[in-house]
């Protein structure tokens, strides 16, 4: 059984002057043990995702329709005390952004006790010889326990969010870009940290970023959103070398391969404006190969042989569009066509 | 690769520092100042982007904001097209400085008056050096051409909240070129665009590197970033310069346990971005604070193969030899540099 199931959920946002629609339909699964990639861009959806899986998303958001289904039982039914009692315990966020997430006027220890004990019967001694251990795992040292957030650097920082969130070993861990303000070097280690976190314990985990190359260091699959809808899932090589959607080889070919910004693919345009569904493919606009079926009728998100998915009306064509998919000036040559149809 | 004319436009720096020191006070008492910048010399050529690599807590920023006269060194020599540029100059020749080295940062929504048009916001240099309301216009609308938001007309009335990180960052561009500065300091300048908008941006930068015969300075903390249009690179940690040269040159052959390390960390999608050891070098424990500077080489308490003398004596940048302009600090490499 799939430890988390997402099935056709739809949220929109409410603010002045109608809605905004973040996701349009959405469904994703993972399994024990799997490490499941979202990617995409500013206005994707992936962050409401995350946040609509832990129920923390903010007052103006509107659950339309759609089930979030972990262990078995739909999140999004769940009273708040019943959800409570679940989150944390079995499964848990790890934010972007450390520092707002620790409480300040706390030493990070403590944080770390209060987090086990609130769902677990120990005393404070045994609560506090778990995080001892749990930090050594992480190769932080004892006496960080000791300090408060801000005597931490970001890379340890975000070391201790991880220690808390996996405090109680949770089925399934929520993951947001959790290397976007830490440099290199640490991000790999945090990144090693994950892999080593599922070994031992065969947590699950969405990795939500829009950070490729760490993608392909973590993740056995990946998900592609592009304005509020999975345009694309697959095993992360087959995504990496064999794309099927234009977005995603777009975004491949984005990412610098050495010198030269001539060989450096930009997609012109921009993302939708989500204030109006789009009548075909959303990103007909910007793509390349974009035929008239493309602007009449959305795509539906297909089942492929091996497993992948993509909603695309070209998907058969997918091999020769992706040659030409590497060369930049095949994007260039319709910016201004997508700038003026976006 | 670019060839480079051999004239003295091209061959004198444009603009130079040396030694270059700044200082912060300390936090309180039985606390050392905070060298963030902590002597680096740096050249930059028109024609050529130098990119400066370092993580955050490395000095970068604040060597990029000193070089561009929005903080004053503690120590050190500024040279802006052979003008020296200290305390006590000249209004006039301040003034020209302030012309001449120009810079853009990380977050443009950040770096505009929301409240402006884009018309006002990059017309700004030029009410600021009291070019007429009547020929602004003319020049603005050049410069938007220049960075590619095309038809300018297009963008003139609009405010900043309602274009694109990209496009933003493209007028911010526009707004640094008004007065025809002969440097561009970009500051983490793709760092928060989206992936597929960055190679836009920095194509221009290349091409705008001749196009207005400047020298660009790309300081960032992705590697991959910097290598795809930076002629040459210096490798920054705790405010020094650790390594530096031809980009192709440290790339291929990085000396610096440092850069060594850093390499093998990069996550890659494409595969011989750089020559990577997965099994290779590792540092220990974290980048400490820029109060707390260990003694020596500044990597030591970090470095897998640090010795003796790399606690007891700082390393002086080296030229490695065989190589016209590669250098690295460390003293591992005695042997294989000269002074």
């Amino acid at each position: 059984m799939a430890v988390l199931l997402v099935d056709s959920l739809v949220i929109e946002y409410s603010v002045e002057g109608g809605a905004v629609y973040a996701l349009e339909g959405v469904s994703l699964s993972i399994d024990e043990g799997q490490i499941v990639g979202l990617v995409g861009e500013s206005g994707c959806g992936k962050t409401t995702l995350g946040k609509a899986i832990l129920r923390l998303l903010p007052d103006n958001a509107v659950v339309c329709a759609g089930k979030v289904i972990f262990q078995g039982q739909d999140l999004l039914q769940l009273e708040d005390a019943q959800f409570r009692s679940r989150r944390w315990r079995d499964l848990a966020y790890i934010p972007q952004n450390a520092l707002s997430s620790l409480d300040p006027v706390y030493r990070v220890g403590a944080q770390v006790v209060e987090a086990i004990r609130s769902h677990e019967r120990t005393t404070k001694t045994q609560a506090m010889d778990r995080a001892r251990q749990l930090f050594t795992s992480i190769h932080l040292e004892e006496r960080s326990l000791r300090s408060y957030a801000h005597q931490l650097s970001g890379g340890m920082r975000q070391r201790a969010l991880i220690g808390m969130a996996v405090a109680l070993s949770p089925a399934l861990l929520v993951i947001d870009e959790p290397t976007t303000a830490l440099d290199v070097v640490t991000q790999a280690q945090v990144l090693k940290e994950f892999l080593r976190i599922r070994e031992q314990m065969s947590s699950s985990m969405l990795y939500i970023t829009h950070d490729l190359g760490g993608v392909r260091q973590l993740c056995d699959r990946v998900i592609v959103m592009y304005a509020g809808q999975v345009i694309e899932g697959g095993a992360v090589e087959d995504i990496f070398a064999r794309a099927r959607h234009p977005y995603t080889m777009g975004l491949v070919n984005a990412v610098p391969r050495g010198r030269g910004a001539a060989q450096l693919v930009s997609i012109p345009g921009a993302p939708p404006n989500l204030r109006s569904k789009p009548l075909g493919c959303a990103f007909a606009p910007r793509c390349p190969f974009a035929e008239e079926r493309c602007t009449a009728h959305i795509p539906d998100l297909r089942q492929l042989p091996d497993g992948g998915r993509v909603a695309c009306h070209l998907s058969e064509r997918s091999g020769e569009l992706r040659e030409m998919a590497e060369r930049p000036h095949t994007w260039s040559r319709m910016g201004a066509t997508a700038r003026q149809r976006t | 690769m670019t060839l480079r004319s051999t004239s003295p436009e091209y061959t004198t720096p444009v603009m130079e520092v040396r030694e270059l020191k700044r200082y912060f006070r300390p936090r309180g008492r039985g606390h050392g100042p905070v060298r963030a910048v902590d002597g680096v010399s740096l050249t930059l050529h028109r024609g050529e982007i130098t990119g400066l690599l370092g993580e955050s807590g490395s000095g970068k920023s604040t060597l990029g904001e000193v070089m561009v006269g929005l903080q004053w060194p503690t120590a050190g020599e500024i040279l802006s097209r052979g003008m020296p540029v200290e305390r006590g100059m000249s209004r006039s020749r301040w003034r020209e400085f302030r012309r001449q080295v120009q810079i853009m940062f990380q977050n443009p929504f950040e770096a505009v008056n929301p409240r402006f048009r884009l018309l006002d916001v990059v017309s700004e240099p030029l009410e600021l050096n009291g070019v007429p309301r009547s020929e602004r216009g003319e020049q603005v609308v050049s410069a938007l051409e220049r960075v590619g938001l095309s038809p300018p007309s297009e963008f003139l009335d609009r405010y900043p909240h309602e274009l694109s990180g990209g496009q933003l960052q493209r007028a911010c561009i526009a707004r640094a070129l008004m007065l025809g500065p002969s440097v561009l300091i970009a500051d983490e300048p793709v760092s928060m665009l989206d992936l597929s908008v960055r190679a836009g941006i920095l194509t221009l930068l290349e091409k705008l590197k001749f196009a207005q015969n400047m020298a660009v300075l790309l300081i960032s903390h992705d590697i991959s970033t910097l290598v795809v249009v930076s002629d040459r690179l210096a490798v920054m940690y705790l405010g020094k310069i650790v390594e530096a040269g031809a980009t192709d040159e440290v790339i291929a052959t990085p000396s610096h346990p440092y850069l060594q390390v850093l390499l093998n960390s990069v996550p890659t999608v494409h595969k011989s971005l750089f020559a990577q050891d997965k099994d290779g070098l590792d540092l220990k424990g974290d980048i400490p604070d820029a109060g707390n500077i260990p003694p020596g080489c500044r990597l030591w308490p970090r470095c897998p193969l640090a010795e003796e003398i790399c606690r007891a004596e700082i390393p002086e940048l080296r030229l490695l030899k065989g190589t016209d302009s590669h250098v690295v600090a460390c003293h591992l490499l005695q042997e294989q540099s000269e002074p």
